[in-house]
């Protein structure tokens, strides 16, 4: 059943319905025109009973002149009929016990009779002999008329209909076959290549890309999106390796420090002080390690899909007074000033779902990053909101981040090359768009080196019910 | 009656701030009708004109950066604003645009005097050149911006605090 794919199928699909479409055209064009057929062959008898009625009783009641010119006329004109037999009976009491008696002699079934006596009018097959009977009615006496002949011409000609209907059905079997094959061929044609190419990619060369293709849109939707997933993987594969690397390296750096110092205190015995100041720089360092692991794993929390958060509406401008109170409280010198020039009037507009301590540790982090690499210049916040969203506006005039390092930032651990005098881990910004992210909202950074760094985050504002 | 002023915009958030501008300066009470024109010709291509729809080349100007801006303006100054309007100008000359402002019933044309035009798509014209000849009544406002070069057209944090110095 494995052979069975969708080239196959699609080829058995047009195949089908081309033959299907075919066929269902044939068979109605030849039940519509044998019918026609015996209806045009009945009604060519029925002229001729109604001539033989008029030839044979008129002429009875002598009205001679008139039927010897009528019987010149048919015997010039009218087509002969092969097998033909014609029959005129005066209708007499008993009615039925007579119907019997000439459906016997006719070999007609007698309901013919019946039918032909209460309509005036029948029609009987047998065979290839077509029956068919008039009621003439002449100075008061009613006639049976039957005339009766081979439907020879019809019978050929619907040979002829049958032949030339099997031929060209045949034909379009064959045209259908080719042309289905074809079709279906060019049209999975690139989507083997495709299938092929994505099989050459694996982790030892994520860089390939498929190539697009020529006047195919759809496949080129695909094409695109594929590129895209493995943009998209080999970003986190490369920030998988980095993070990996920066990771170890960060956490054995307190620890060589513990290492060495408590080593060089043991190699001979020390006075009091030079413990307690051996024992007071372990401890840095390994308040530092824990701090370390500490952002590690708030970071690790927020990299699953918020099932363990509670979500509450909150609004956001509240939120942004608490956060701004915060880091004033955290450093004297810290300097916010919080923009509500853009403030909506509805406070409808202010109101996001989220969690308030992730949200409060999100923006607390980008404007304290603010404060820290402006030197403790003025932070603006700004806050406005279109219907769907709400934008905070984070702006500093600090050291601003180098061009072509922005694309990095979210790493984890990732430090620009001129925050060297800076305090940092690297770990708030990854932090903070992992939360902004839990809140459905899009994190935007944009900078210039030493003119200052421009943060927007953009959330969805709460529905109203 | 709501005083209807229109704005000559190239879809920058700068362009905006005009809007911002005026909005601070006007009075408490005032209703305002905001009209932002664009200036853009008209493809040359018959079924274009055929399936003429301002709508359909709205959306395809990809301005919905332009749009959440107006919107954060809009949601600000609520009870001010009674309706902001995007439209394009397709006319090329003084005579359509004075039928334009007719047309929409435009009682004054607020223009800035920092910014200059920068063309949003190819087919973008600037339309300040009527709006200074016509007959509507004309404000220059000077809004104390800097334009920075080469900067992000897209960037809704221009809208922002641009009045207000950053202290050094």
């Amino acid at each position: 059943m494995a052979k069975i794919n969708i080239q196959f199928k699609a080829i058995m699909m047009l195949f089908f319905s081309i033959i299907g479409l075919t066929i269902i055209l044939g068979v109605i064009v030849y039940i519509s025109i044998n019918n026609y057929m015996y209806d045009d062959f009945f009604n060519t008898l029925k002229i001729r009973a109604n001539t033989v009625a008029k030839i044979s009783i008129d002429a009875a009641h002598q009205d001679s002149a008139f039927v010897s010119g009528y019987n010149a006329i048919h015997k010039e004109v009218a087509e002969k009929l092969k097998n033909e037999n014609d029959y005129v009976f005066q209708a007499s009491e008993p009615v039925v016990a007579q119907q019997k008696k000439l459906a016997d002699s006719v070999a007609v079934p007698l309901n013919f009779f019946t039918t032909l006596y209460k309509t005036g009018d029948a029609e009987y097959t047998h065979g290839k002999i077509l029956y068919k009977g008039v009621l003439y009615r002449y100075r008061g006496s009613t006639y049976y008329v039957i005339a009766s002949a081979e439907n020879y011409f019809e019978n050929k000609l619907i040979k002829y209909l049958q032949r030339t209907l099997l031929v060209s059905i045949a034909i379009a079997t064959l045209i259908a076959l080719i042309a289905s094959v074809y079709v279906s061929k060019n049209i999975f044609k690139p989507i083997n290549r495709i299938t092929n190419r994505v099989k050459q990619i694996s982790s030892e060369n994520l860089h390939l890309r498929l190539d697009e293709e020529k006047y195919n849109n759809e496949l080129n939707k695909l094409i695109a999106t594929f590129n895209d997933m493995l943009n998209r993987i080999e970003t986190s594969f490369e920030t998988q390796n980095n993070f990996i690397s920066n990771a170890s390296h960060e956490l054995r750096t307190p620890l060589t420090g513990i290492i060495g110092t408590a080593d060089v205190c043991l190699s001979k015995i020390r006075s009091t002080e030079e413990y307690i100041e051996t024992l007071s720089i372990i401890l840095d360092e390994a308040g530092k390690l824990d701090r370390k692991t500490k952002a590690l794993l708030s970071l690790a929390q927020t990299g699953f899909d918020g099932k363990v958060q509670k979500f509450e509406k909150l609004r956001i401008d509240q939120l942004l007074w608490d956060c701004i109170a915060t880091i004033e409280k955290l450093d004297q010198q810290n300097k916010v000033y919080f923009d509500t020039s853009l403030l909506p009037e509805n406070s409808k507009k202010l109101r996001v779902v989220g969690n308030e301590q992730l949200l409060h540790l999100a923006f607390t982090n980008i404007i304290s990053n603010g404060c820290k690499y402006s030197d403790n210049q003025m932070v603006h916040v700004s806050i406005g909101s279109s219907n769907e969203k709400v934008f905070i506006i984070i702006r500093d005039t600090g050291i601003g981040i180098p061009n072509d390092e922005l694309k990095y930032i979210y790493d984890p651990f990732f430090r620009a090359s001129n925050t060297k005098n800076y305090e940092g881990y690297g770990i708030g910004l990854p932090l903070t768009r992992n939360i902004i992210r839990m809140h459905s909202g899009k994190i935007t950074v944009r900078a210039m080196e030493n003119k200052g760094t421009t943060v927007q985050i953009d959330l969805p504002i709460a529905n109203d019910n | 009656m709501a005083h209807k002023i229109l704005l000559p915009t190239d879809f920058s958030i700068e362009s905006l701030n005009v809007l911002k501008h005026y909005l601070q300066k006007s009075s408490k009470e005032a209703v305002l009708d905001v009209v932002l024109v664009h200036g853009q010709t008209l493809s040359d291509s018959i079924s274009d004109l055929l399936f003429f729809s301002k709508y359909r080349i709205l959306k395809e100007l990809n301005i919905e950066h332009f749009e959440d801006a107006v919107k954060i303006l809009q949601n600000k100054y609520d009870s001010k604003l009674r309706n902001v309007h995007i439209d394009i100008f397709t006319g090329h000359n003084q005579s359509a645009f004075e039928n334009y402002l007719t047309g929409n019933r435009i009682d004054e044309i607020i223009l800035s005097e920092q910014l200059t035009f920068k063309p949003h798509n190819k087919k973008s014209f600037d339309i300040t050149k009527y709006a200074l000849r016509a007959e509507t009544p004309v404000t220059k406002l000077n809004c104390e911006q800097e334009i920075p070069k080469n900067a992000d057209t897209a960037d809704i944090s221009s809208l922002f605090n641009n009045n207000v110095a950053l202290s050094r």
